[in-house]
């Protein structure tokens, strides 16, 4: 009895490894990737140089508010920074002005992302779509799942349109670039 | 130092700078090399830096956006850089998320790091981004040091060769511009010690310090050459004096060895020297007793003290002289025996010092010649006194019986008067006559007899007053004349010797002239020599044959019977005697047909000396 109880105990002990790292693949979602994506893509993008009148002008990434991003964003958020920018994340209600935000995210499958990225068209915002939407309806860089991982697209002439310039790494970890559609 | 034991300058220098050059070399391509190995290492480094930052900032989105594909592809790109041999990306979690190359890699990266492993270099290099860690890259790249080394050193190795042979060769220019006069100069040199020939010069080639050497050099040559040509000929004159010294010594052996006098050498301390054959014969030692023994032992002990005093003596005042003037010297023979010396003295200066040679003449002989001399004048001295003696004698007593006769005779012409047959009175005539002869050769018999030994008074002489008053008592017939020859003298000379001489040569010429007239020239002539007159009395008679010439100066010749000729026969006879008695001669010049010529020679000056016998 003993002896099994034993056996049990390292049992146990030799599942700890495994259950933590099972625990951080809990942790890892796509969302979380993607939350990390958006924050990252702020590395890689040049907005005109107005957009950010100072050195330390924050960098603001608007989500709508009732999106599941959200709390991954603002997790992996709190603390960082982009060149030295703090980050902000902007939460938007349906109607909210755009002004400020440099980066926006949105499911374009819905009502209010598309609104929101009609607001975004001809402003220097990094507009990051989501969803199975024909490809006019994506943002400059728009996430899409392969083989189960999160990747995204990156579209040229919708961030040429923004006033954006995508850095030459950001293309070439994207999944394509091509020039406009 | 090996370069101690080169013997040419040349190679000295050659090998100098050889040695420099090696040196040079060596830690010049030690320093280069270590020098290129760092550098290669830092620029490997670097180069590894540079492609990780690269790679680092290149696959940054990659590793941020988990895209493995874009960095296996990226790390692909290596291939162009063959020196890179692998690459690996590994994320932020320490996993490897792209790789490149075959190489087994390591599980884990490792911390930052750069380092090498045998032939290889590898990093680790953390790739950050926004001061994020996003993973680390590590690279291995061919680091072929080794290789590159070797390389290297080849590559030195045939710089310093190529060095060392341009070097040889500028210092084998540069030796001939820097040696080739020292070498000339030690040529030189090495024949001017060889030959010994001081008139070699050395080339100036050069106007540097060593031709400033070549001038000084050839300067000393000169000053050598003089030197020793001074030494040589001061080496030959020595010799020459040596051997001229040996020679005058030998022939000075030679010349006392053949002296006829016995011949003895003395040094200062009174030791026989050198001793010659006579003075072996006269003294009766031989040569080896005597040579080295004091002198002494050849005088009689007598003088044997006070010799060495008047040695001394001697050699303070070192004349040639004779010894013991005005004494008579006495030397000793062996065998104890002495006999009467003459010594000479002179002193010679010999290599050894001052010595005395005495030149010894035995004069034993002289001496008993002498002795004999003496005892046979006064035996002549002795015969001349009763000579005289009977000469007086003779012709006092002879003439009185004669003047006795011719007293008879007189009486009887007186007492017979003119009773006396003719023939009578001629034969009493002819007795007077010869009486009158007689009595007249007595006197001339005498006068001869006296003639040196009777003292004249010395007058002087007016010759040619004298002549003419002697011309005038001879009682010429009046056809005669005298002729007296230019610059008579005057002499200061025993007056009647020369009266009686010019009388008996005139009354010769009037009395033989054959004729009523006749001339007799009377000259004289100086011979300056002989300090002596030569007086001519030249007649026109009858003459003399030449085989009478000698025989008419002996005492009773006449040419003419008596009876025709008055005269003694003793005129010339006293003239010869006189002339010579006072050193001169007499001699007569005539054919026998006509005219006779008699020269006497007579003393000029008159001194005591200037006849032997005269004062007698």
């Amino acid at each position: 009895m003993k002896r099994g109880k034993w056996i049990c105990v390292v049992i146990l002990i030799g599942l700890i490894p495994m259950l933590a790292s099972l625990a951080h693949a809990q942790q890892v979602t796509a969302t979380s990737v993607k939350a990390t994506y958006l924050y990252k893509f702020g590395l890689y993008v040049e907005w005109p140089s107005e957009t950010f009148p100072q050195a330390r002008t924050p960098l603001v990434i608007g989500v709508p508010e009732t999106d599941s991003i959200v709390p991954d964003l603002l997790a992996i958020t709190a603390d960082g920074n982009i060149k030295g920018r703090p980050i902000i994340v902007k939460l938007l209600k349906p109607g909210d002005r755009l002004n400020g935000v440099h980066i926006l995210y949105i499911d374009a499958l819905t009502e209010s992302g598309r609104t929101l990225l009609g607001a975004a068209q001809g402003l220097p915002i990094l507009t990051v779509t989501d969803g199975d939407v024909p490809d006019w309806r994506k943002g400059a860089l728009h996430f899409v799942i392969e083989n189960g991982r999160v990747r995204f697209e990156a579209w040229l002439a919708v961030a040429a349109r923004q006033r954006l310039q995508l850095g030459t790494q950001l293309i070439k970890v994207a999944l394509n670039a091509p020039g406009g559609s | 130092m090996p370069l101690r034991r080169i013997r040419s300058i040349r190679y000295k220098l050659f090998a100098g700078v050889g040695l420099i050059s090696v040196v040079g070399l060596l830690v010049a391509s030690t320093l280069l090399v270590t020098y290129e190995m760092r550098s290669y290492r830092s620029d490997w480094e670097s180069d590894l830096q540079t492609q990780a930052r690269l790679l680092g900032h290149t696959n940054a989105p990659a590793l941020l956006f988990h895209d493995e594909k874009y960095a296996t592809e990226n790390l692909a790109t290596l291939r162009l850089k063959p020196l890179i041999l692998a690459a690996a990306i590994y994320d932020a979690q320490g996993q490897l998320f792209a790789h490149y190359g075959d190489a087994v890699l390591p599980e884990r990266p490792g911390l930052e790091v750069i380092q090498v492993i045998g032939q290889q270099m590898e990093l680790f290099k953390p790739i950050v981004e926004n001061n994020e860690r996003l993973g680390t890259i590590y690279l291995v790249g061919n680091y072929e040091w080794l290789g590159r080394l070797k390389n290297y050193l080849l590559i030195v190795l045939l710089i310093c060769s190529f060095a060392l042979l341009v070097s040889a060769v500028l210092v084998w220019g540069l030796q001939k511009t820097i040696t080739q006069p020292v070498l000339g100069l030690a040529e030189v040199a090495r024949r001017v010690m060889e030959q010994r020939n001081f008139d070699l010069r050395a080339e100036k080639t050069t106007a540097d310090e060593v031709g400033y050497l070549v001038d000084a050099f050839n300067d000393m040559l000169v000053e050598v050459g003089q030197s020793t040509q001074a030494l040589e000929q001061s080496n030959r004159d020595l010799a020459l004096a040596l051997t001229s010294r040996q020679q005058l010594q030998q022939r000075f052996q030679r010349v006392v060895e053949s002296a006829p006098s016995a011949m003895v050498m003395v040094n200062r301390e009174g030791l026989i020297e050198m001793v010659n054959v006579q003075a072996e014969r006269i003294f009766g030692y031989a040569r080896a007793e005597l040579l080295g023994k004091k002198m002494e032992i050849l005088l009689p002990q007598r003088y044997r003290a006070e010799h060495p005093g008047l040695r001394t003596s001697f050699f303070a005042d070192p004349t040639p002289r004779s010894m013991g003037a005005g004494r008579d010297l006495f030397a000793r023979r062996k065998d104890g025996s002495e006999f009467p010396v003459e010594i000479g003295l002179n002193p010679i200066e010999m290599e050894e010092g001052l010595m005395v040679l005495s030149a010894i003449v035995d004069i034993s002989e002289r001496v008993r010649a002498a002795n004999r001399l003496a005892e046979h004048a006064k035996e002549l001295e002795r015969s001349n006194k009763d000579l005289d003696t009977f000469a007086y004698v003779a012709s006092h007593d002879l003439k009185s019986p004669l003047r006795g006769i011719n007293q008879l005779a007189s009486w009887i012409t007186e007492d017979m008067q003119d009773n006396l047959p003719p023939s009578v009175d001629k034969h009493l005539q002819l007795m007077r006559s010869r009486i009158t002869r007689m009595e007249r050769l007595l006197d001339d018999l005498l006068s001869y007899s006296r003639v040196g030994r009777v003292e004249n008074k010395i007058g002087k002489v007016n010759v040619a007053d004298t002549v003419r008053d002697l011309f005038a008592l001879a009682t010429p017939p009046p056809g005669f004349k005298l002729v007296l020859g230019d610059d008579l003298p005057v002499l200061t000379t025993p007056v009647a010797p020369f009266e009686q001489v010019v009388r008996n040569l005139l009354a010769n010429a009037v009395k033989h002239h054959d004729k009523h007239e006749g001339t007799i020239e009377f000259s004289a002539q100086y011979d300056g020599e002989g300090a002596r007159y030569l007086f001519s009395v030249r007649d026109d008679g009858p003459g003399i044959p030449p085989e009478f010439h000698q025989r008419v100066f002996n005492m009773f010749q006449t040419l003419k019977p008596r009876d025709e000729m008055e005269g003694s026969g003793m005129g010339l006879a006293f003239v010869k005697k006189v002339v010579e008695n006072y050193g001169g001669v007499v001699n007569i010049e005539s054919d026998g047909v006509r005219g006779a010529l008699f020269r006497f020679s007579w003393p000029a000056q008159w001194d005591d000396h200037s006849t032997k016998g005269a004062v007698k």
